[in-house]
Order: C-alpha cells, then structure tokens, then sequence
C-alpha cells in the first residue's frame, strides 16, 4: 500500500473490528499519512491467523488521539495458528527460522495523545527493527508506547539447528531490496553487539 | 386490387430498388404512397414466400405520421441479402430524455395485433426515429442479418395482463454488426432485449428508465451456445434511472455473459431504491476476456435490507465483474448513497469483483473512484475482490480511491478475499495485490474496517515466507 492518506477521520468501534484487519497477509505501507483522527476502542492495522511481515516506511502520523483500549500498530498474535511447518523449513538438519520482519523506518510520529490503556506500537514478530523514526510530542496517560517480545516459533522440535534461508529471505523482501540490506545490517550490528 | 397490383408492377419495373411512403393525409394508397404503415410493408414482400419484392427497400413515414399509432403487417422475411429501411423524414436531433419520444411516430409490436417482424438473412435492417412499443407476448426476431442500425428512436417494453412474459421480448440473434444508438428505452415488462451471439454489438446514447424489477436483465447481451471468439461489445453513454417509487429488488440493466472484449464508458445509474432477495446488480459483467469501463456515477441510490423476512437480501452490487481476464475499470463516482442493512447480514456492494473456478493469471485494475457522501451500514464492502483459485495468481490492484464525507457503520470499506486455502501449496514467492494513493478524508467509521485482507486457510501448514502481500 503506498500512498496512503487518512484526514480527519473519527475510528470507533464496539471491539470487534479495526481499521485494517490483515488475515495472513504481508503489509507494506510506504509513504502513509494519518492526521487530525481519533481511535476508540479499535487499533489501525491488527493480523490474525499468521504470524505476518510488516513494513511502516517513510510515514507521517500526526495529531493523534487513541483512547479506550485503542492502538495504532498491533501486531499482538505471537504465534502462527498453523503448527505444521512446510518442507521449505527444514534443510540438511537445519530448521529455518521464521524471520518475519517487523520494520518502521523514516517515519514521524508527533502529537500522539495515549489514554485509557492504549498502545502505540506493538509486535511481537520474531524481528523487530525501528531506523531512523522520530517520535515528538507524545503524551501517554496509563498508556504503553512501544510493546515487543513474546514470539513463539510454529514448531516444537526445538532440537534442530536454526538457520537463515536466504531464499525465504529474499521472497518476503521481493522487490524491497533496500529495507532487505537495512534489515541484515540492523541484524548484524545486533550480533555483533555484546552487552557490558 | 388490380389497380394497386397495376401501380405497384409500375414501380417495380422502373427501379432496382422500392421506396414506399406512408402519408397519413391520404384517405387511401396513391401511387407509392400509403396512408398507414401496415399497408406500406404489404407492399414490400410476397407473404406467401416471405421474400421482398426487391432486394432494397425503404418505407419512409412522412413528418404527418409523428405521434401517431401505426402497425405491421406479419412481416416475416427469410432469405438471403437485400434489405429493409423505416426511416421517419423528422427523426429528432437528439434523444436526451423520454420527451424526445412524444413526437415519433408509434410502431406497435403485438402478436394479438397480428403486428409482428421477424426478419432472417438479410444484409441489413435500418430504422430511424420510430417509437417501438412492444409487448411480452411473443417475441420479435431479427436472425443471422448482416448489419443492423436502429437510431434515434425509443423502446417501450410492456406487460399484457394476465399474459405470461416471454423471456425475451426483442430478439437480435447472429447479426454480424449490431447498432443501437441515441435511444430511449423505457421497461415496463419484465421481459428482455436479447443480444445473442452477435459480432460486433453497439450500444450508443441510451437513456434507460426501469420501472419494473424482476430476476431477468433488460438488455441481455450472451455470446454463448455457441461461444464465437473475437466478439466486440461497445457501449457508450448509457444513463439509467429508476422510474417507481418505493423500494424494488435489483434488477440487471446490462448482463453480459462471454464475450472476448467489452468496452464501456459513460454509465450513469440514479434514483434507484432497493430492497431485497437477492437481486441481481444494475450492471453485470460476466466471463470476460478484455474489459475496459472508464466514467461511471452512481448517485441517490437508497439500499434497505432487513435482517429477515421479506426483503432480506445478501448483498446488493452495483457493479459486478465476475470471471474478468484482464478487467480495467477508471473514473468511478459514487455519490449520495445510503444502505441500511442487518449488521450480521449482507449489505451493499459498490463494486464487486470475482474469480472462480480454474481461471488463472487474471488483473483486475481499479483507477480513480471516488465514495462520497454515502452512509453504509451492513457487512459487505464498498469494494471487494474475492478469488476461489488455489494459489492465487488473480491480481488485484486499486490506485487513486477517494473515500470523501461518508459513514460506515459494521461495514468494511475495501475487501480482499483470496482463496481458501484447504491444501498445502508449493509456496516460493509471495502473490501481491496493491493499494496505491488510497485517501480517507472526513469519515466517521463505526466498527468497521478500512482495509480488510482476509486469506482464510483450512488446512494446517505454516509457511515459511508469507502467503500474500499487500
């Protein structure tokens, strides 16, 4: 999805639908722009079923009211409903990691007003990488800004060695080879780094 | 009877050709001319053969004749070549509203009137300015002729009472070149105007006013039994309104079914007031190989659909394409609608798009459309794509979608459907669709969802890269 502008707009909901609702779908939202809107009780973007790939890229959000429960990122589902892996995921004794990357880069967000429980940004996708966002002017009452954590992997043999597919890699990323070489460089500065 | 025999033995051994004109000034036939239509056309054709004296003939209805009632004869003809003219001398320059109609004069189709055409094999058929009004009873056919121009003129379909309707009323099947242009075409039956199987189809500059609703279209367009490839459907300029009050169940204003390229610009649907039990959509686009529809408007169109009972309905659509190989569709308005619906239950469409069965590798492109100042509440979309193809190679794809001033109560606004999934798939790269300069201006949204991506699986497989991407 590129080009994306919401204006303007009030979202309530009684809690049973939001604003996006991605059922097994990888999301890409370039270029987004949502201002001067309200959010009760419903969150903008929410996936189901399968754990998904997200990208929020070069985005503006600005005067924003979430209240209520409401959210704007919730990427909340910490497991794949589907427990039967693929043979794409195991290879030479190897089991390929599920990467499914969570990515915001070069966006805004300014003038967020949090309350009544809300959430800004929440995933809980294996990979999580912010780069190069500005967050001013938020104010979060009783609220949370960011959440991550809590992925679990859709296998139980957890006795293999994990891998990387480059293959499975380069289809999530498929025709997004710039945040492709951002996400691996996040990666390997995350690596390479070593807690003191 | 020898004198007319006489005269018209004159005229034929003067001319490769027959002209005859229909005076109503004359008390009584005067040379080539006649006081009525019916009389005209017996002048034509050996009824016995149902062959035309000569190959070209032309019956011209003098300005006199303007809103008055005329009839056929039985004018059956079968044979190869040659053709018909019914010309009337003050066609009017433009057919804008049903007024134009007033001053025609009025062609009575009927079998209880013993007035009826029905015309095979011939070159070609033109007819200029008349005012058509045909009843259900039986059919009127135009077979297998080469070229076909109706223009300038009006159609009124009507019901006999307690007369069964025919299914199509007006039959144009195997021309090779059909027009139908700058015309008024008021439904009052619930009988069709058949298009089967026809080359190359026109319809031009009609203005179309419904006022009976029933399960059947009013213009049927089928190019199937037999399915003949590189088929050309052109229609341009066709505004449609209702003309009943109250609330009545969808009926099709244009259903076509199998054609290899259908073009379509200018359509306009207004005043419109549905209620339920599954009524077909205003315009119904069917099994398609080349689609192109540029400007559309649909306006003060009212939908109201109960939860139960009669009138329950599961979804009305205004614009449907079903089975559409490469599908452009550009420039639509939807202005001032409202649709109240059970918010568990079907609403209302705005446009609707499907795949099923084994069709693979289709596009569909949706290009500038605006919503605006509509109210919907239900739970079916404003717009919706939905595949039953496994994996799915259907593409969709929205650019420039303007969503202006509206409310939506327990609705979605844009909804994709892929296939179901119910069994492992070799999976090795992502199926896209996409969503382009999307805009959601001063909107109210009440449980409902903006964008609703919905790939519904059945069957147990985690994938290792994700199924589709949007």
């Amino acid at each position: 999805m590129t080009n994306v502008s919401l204006k303007k707009n009030t979202f309530v909901s009684t809690g049973d639908l939001n604003l996006m609702e991605n059922l097994g779908g990888q999301l890409r939202l370039t270029n987004f722009v949502m201002n001067d809107s309200n959010f009760t009780r419903c969150s903008f973007v929410i996936p189901s079923t399968r754990v998904s790939s997200f990208f929020l890229v070069n985005s503006t959000i600005s005067n924003i009211n979430f209240e209520n429960g409401a959210a704007f990122i919730n990427y909340n589902l910490q497991e794949t409903q589907y427990w039967t892996p693929e043979y794409a995921f195991f290879e030479n004794g190897f089991v390929f990691i599920e990467e499914r990357p969570f990515m915001v880069v070069n966006s805004v967000f300014q003038n967020i007003t949090l309350s009544g429980k809300s959430k800004f940004i929440v995933s809980r996708n294996p990979v999580n990488t912010f780069i190069n966002n500005s967050f001013v002017s938020i104010i979060s009452n009783n609220s949370e800004l960011i959440q991550f954590g809590k992925y679990s992997f859709p296998s139980y043999q957890s006795h293999f060695r994990f891998a990387v597919s480059t293959s499975a890699q380069n289809a999530i990323f498929q025709d997004f080879e710039t945040y492709q070489d951002m996400f691996r460089e996040a990666r390997d500065i995350l690596t390479h780094y070593e807690a003191s | 009877m020898f004198l007319r025999f006489v005269q018209l033995l004159w005229v034929f051994t003067l001319v490769d050709c027959l002209d005859v004109y229909v005076d109503t000034s004359l008390p009584s036939q005067s040379g080539n001319a006649f006081p009525n239509l019916q009389e005209a056309a017996a002048a034509l054709f050996d009824s016995s053969t149902n062959l035309l004296y000569e190959s070209n003939s032309t019956i011209t209805l003098h300005a006199n004749t303007g809103g008055t009632l005329q009839t056929l004869p039985q004018l059956v003809i079968n044979q190869e070549g040659g053709g018909i003219s019914i010309i009337y001398q003050s066609p009017p320059s433009e057919m804008a509203t049903s007024d134009a109609c007033k001053g025609l004069p009025i062609l009575q189709l009927s079998n209880s009137l013993s007035s009826i055409i029905t015309l095979t094999g011939l070159d070609y058929l033109f007819i200029q300015g008349l005012h058509i009004i045909a009843d259900s009873e039986s059919p009127q056919a135009f077979n297998s002729l080469q070229n076909v121009t109706l223009d300038s003129f009006c159609l009124t379909s009507i019901d006999i009472l307690g007369q069964t309707p025919v299914a199509q009323f007006l039959q144009f099947n195997m021309i090779e070149s059909l027009t139908l242009s700058n015309w008024v075409y008021d439904v009052q039956s619930e009988s069709s105007l058949l298009i089967k199987v026809c080359a190359s189809a026109s319809i031009h500059n009609l203005r179309h006013y419904l006022t009976v609703s029933t399960e059947y279209p009013t213009i049927q367009i089928d190019n199937s039994k037999p399915y003949l490839p590189n088929q050309i459907l052109t229609i341009s300029n066709l505004f449609a309104t209702c003309n009943y009050t109250g609330y009545k169940q969808g009926r099709s204003i244009v259903y076509v079914f199998q054609y290899q390229t259908v073009t379509v610009t200018g359509l306009k649907l207004q005043y419109c007031n549905y209620n339920g039990r599954y009524g077909p959509s205003p315009f119904d686009f069917f099994d398609i190989g080349t689609f192109k529809l540029n400007y559309a408007t649909f306006q003060h169109i009212d939908a109201f659909l109960p939860a139960s009972g009669y009138g329950a309905l599961d979804g009305v659509k205004l614009l449907n394409f079903a089975h559409l190989r490469d599908g452009e569709v550009s420039h639509i308005f939807f202005n001032n609608i409202t649709s109240i619906a059970d918010p568990k239950l079907g609403g209302i469409n705005f446009l609707h798009t499907e795949v099923k069965y084994e069709i693979r590798n289709t596009f569909f492109k949706l290009y500038n459309c605006t919503v605006q100042n509509c109210k919907v509440e239900g739970k079916d979309a404003v717009i919706s794509h939905y595949s039953e193809v496994i994996p799915d190679s259907n593409l969709f794809s929205a650019d420039d979608v303007k969503i202006i001033n509206s409310t939506f109560n327990f609705s979605t606004i844009i909804k994709i459907q892929p296939a179901l999934l119910n069994t492992r798939v070799v999976l090795e790269s992502s199926f896209p669709f996409y969503l382009h300069n999307i805009q959601l201006i001063k909107c109210s949204l009440l449980s409902t969802s903006f964008v609703a991506f919905l790939s519904i699986s059945s069957e147990s497989t985690a994938y290792l890269i994700d199924l589709h991407r949007i």
